[in-house]
Parts: C-alpha cells; structure tokens; sequence
C-alpha cells in the first residue's frame, strides 16, 4: 500500500527562488532561510520519495480568468515550465506520471473532489520553484494539484484540509508499495496591493508555523478572511499549507521549521514527518 | 498584532473586478510571453493598440498609475507581467501603489 511519509510547506517567492537560483542562499542575510533548505533537502533526499503530490497555484502564466479552475490536477508524464516574464525558464521539465495522476484522478472523484483534469499543464514558479529549491535533478514524479487563491471566491481552509484528506485515501489506495511526499507551496504573509503594500506580520507567520504540526483542524476552521487580515490578500494563499497537513496522519513530526522575514514576504519553511 | 482591513486596506480581487479588467488581464497574461514581450520592447504603442484598452484603462497604463489599474480591475499578477515589460519591478509597484 502507498503512504504518504510526509509533508513540506515551502515558500514559492520570486525573491528566494532567484537567490536560489543565482548561488546567493550562503550569504549571511539569507541563512534563516537556506539554512533550513538545505536540512529540508537532505531530509528529502533520504526519504526517497517514490511520488511527489505538489499543491500550488499558479500566478496567470498558465491558467487565465476565462476558464479559471477551483482545483485542478495535471495528468502527463512531464510538465514543461510555463513563460514568465518574458522568458521561458532555463530548466528542465518536470517529471510526472500519466498512470499514477489517473488513479489519483479516479479516486478524488470517486470522493467527490471533481478536478478538472489537465492533459497539458505548463508549471510557473508556484510550483517549479519549490521543487527545484528542494532537490534538483527532481528525485520523483510530481502530481501538480492547482488551486485557485487569485480571485474570489476561492476554497474555504476547510476544503484545503479536505483536500487533503482525501488525497490521503487516494493515495492509501494505490495497488502499489509507494513512499509518497505531499508538498505545498506559497505563503506565508504578503501582502502586495494598497496602502499598506509591503507589510509583512511575522507574528502570524510564526504562530502559523508553530501551529500547522498539531492544530491543523482549527486552521483549517480558519476562514478566508481571518487568512487575509492575518496575512494579507496575497499571503491568503498560505491556506495551501493545509492540504499538506490534512494528507499527514494525526500525529507528526516537525523536523525542519525555518522562516525569514525579507522583502515583501514571509519565507515559511516546515518538513512534518508522518507518525 | 498587525491586522489587515479587508474594507481600508484590501482591493479585493473577485468576479467583478476579473469581469472590469478583463482587458488589462489579457494584455498581462500575454506579456508573459517571450514573443509578446518582443514585440512590447520593439513597440510598445502597437501591443496596446491591439489589447484593445478603454481610454481609462490606457492613460492609466501609460501614466503608470497602479492604483488607477488595480481599481480598474487589473490583478496584481497581470500588473507584475505588465511592469516588468515597462521595466518597472514588482517590489516598486508595491511601494508607489501605496499612494
């Protein structure tokens, strides 16, 4: 039977995905950050995931508001980067694997999470960087499950947790032996627009992150507006987080937690082991 | 703690505004692209002619009036692609759509 093993939540800021990219995460300023990357990396690469369920959205470089899905799930063996900016990103694509994506498919219907079902899917930095933050050459394939935090209305924290709950059963019922990690990305506060554009609330960032391992269900009781006062209507997008820890049995462990607050946002960084 | 006012502090990005800025969403969501963005730094003047822009949703744009376009409907993420064409990063538009 598969198990999912464990969880990671994972900031998808440009900010960091960049000093990533361009070798900066050593620089002293960056450390609270890429300290704990590269303890995440590591607990990774000895998980040995089999599967990587990837819960993201993407920030209309894919998807556009004339067919814009609530939740969505990318079935193919590979995803291709989407064009950002002008440019489509110099890395390879990502792995995926058309069988298992159906029947994780099959089995969110079967428990009425209706995913429309994406045959193409081009993954922008919501999901493409986190992956590649966290391990490159990619040690698994991924299942891209986009949801919609841009415009309103958007899944209740409630149906994120769900989410993941059933993703959880899907996942329990693959004939095979696999070791499944569940990654979600995004967050924590940010908030990009107005008068207050650019503040950040470390408080509840870290609130959040000390919560997320042994109160998932009251933040996931949480509503949307509590995430958007507490967060900012772009740091919203945290509410992904749950997903993660809705798939994880009710007890784990948190093995890495690592937060900086820098820019416009607040980089989360939480590793639960399951059990 | 440092709480956000959905009504003072947030422009809410729902079905109406997505309805409002649907033209400066496209022209966003186009300029994420490698040829569209070609063809903006070649001729900036030809890509809005052809996004099809209200005289608002224009002057706005040329102006570089970020609150003007959010209030028209665009979203932050269309604004960061439509920024970035015009060389303006999104760390700035933060700043100056304070007001």
């Amino acid at each position: 039977m598969a198990r999912i093993i464990g969880g990671i939540g994972i900031t998808h800021s440009p900010a960091a995905i960049f000093a990533h990219d361009k070798g900066l995460g050593g620089k002293p300023d960056w450390a609270p950050f890429f300290e704990p990357l590269a303890q995440a990396r590591a607990w990774l690469e000895a998980a040995r995931p089999d599967l990587i369920l990837c819960v993201y959205n993407d920030h209309l470089n894919h998807f556009f508001f004339d067919a814009y899905p609530s939740f969505a799930i990318g079935v193919a063996d590979e995803f291709p980067l989407a064009p950002e900016a002008g440019a489509i990103p110099a890395f390879p694509p990502i792995p995926g694997d058309f069988a298992l994506a159906a029947r994780i498919t099959e089995a969110m219907v079967a428990r009425d999470f209706d995913l429309t079902v994406c045959q193409e899917l081009a993954l922008d930095h919501g999901a493409a960087g986190p992956l590649r933050m966290l391990a490159e050459p990619w040690p698994a394939p991924v299942v891209p499950i986009f949801v919609n935090v841009l415009r309103a209305p958007v899944p209740r924290p409630a149906r994120l947790y769900a989410l993941g709950r059933a993703l959880a059963e899907a996942v329990a019922a693959l004939p095979d032996d696999l070791r499944v990690v569940v990654v979600a990305t995004g967050g924590l506060s940010h908030q990009l627009h107005g008068p207050r554009g650019g503040e950040i609330n470390e408080e509840w960032d870290l609130d959040f992150l000390a919560r997320l391992p042994g109160e998932g269900e009251a933040l996931a009781a949480l509503t949307t507006r509590d995430y958007v006062v507490r967060g900012g209507a772009e740091g919203a997008e945290t509410v992904m987080w749950l997903a993660m820890r809705g798939a994880l049995p009710d007890a784990v462990r948190p093995v890495v937690t690592g937060y900086l607050a820098t820019g416009s946002t607040g980089l989360g960084l939480l590793v639960l082991e399951a059990g | 703690m440092p709480d956000f006012d959905p009504e003072r502090d947030i422009l809410p990005f729902d079905l109406a505004a997505s309805r409002r800025g649907m033209r400066l969403n496209r022209l966003g969501h186009a300029l994420r692209d490698p040829a569209t963005r070609a063809r903006f730094a070649a001729d900036p003047a030809a890509v809005l002619d052809a996004a099809g822009l209200t005289a608002a949703e224009r002057t706005a744009l040329e102006g570089r009036d970020w609150r003007a376009l959010l209030a028209l409907g665009a979203s932050v993420y269309a604004l960061a692609k439509i920024g970035g064409a015009m060389g303006v990063p999104l760390p700035q538009i933060v700043r100056e759509g304070r007001g």
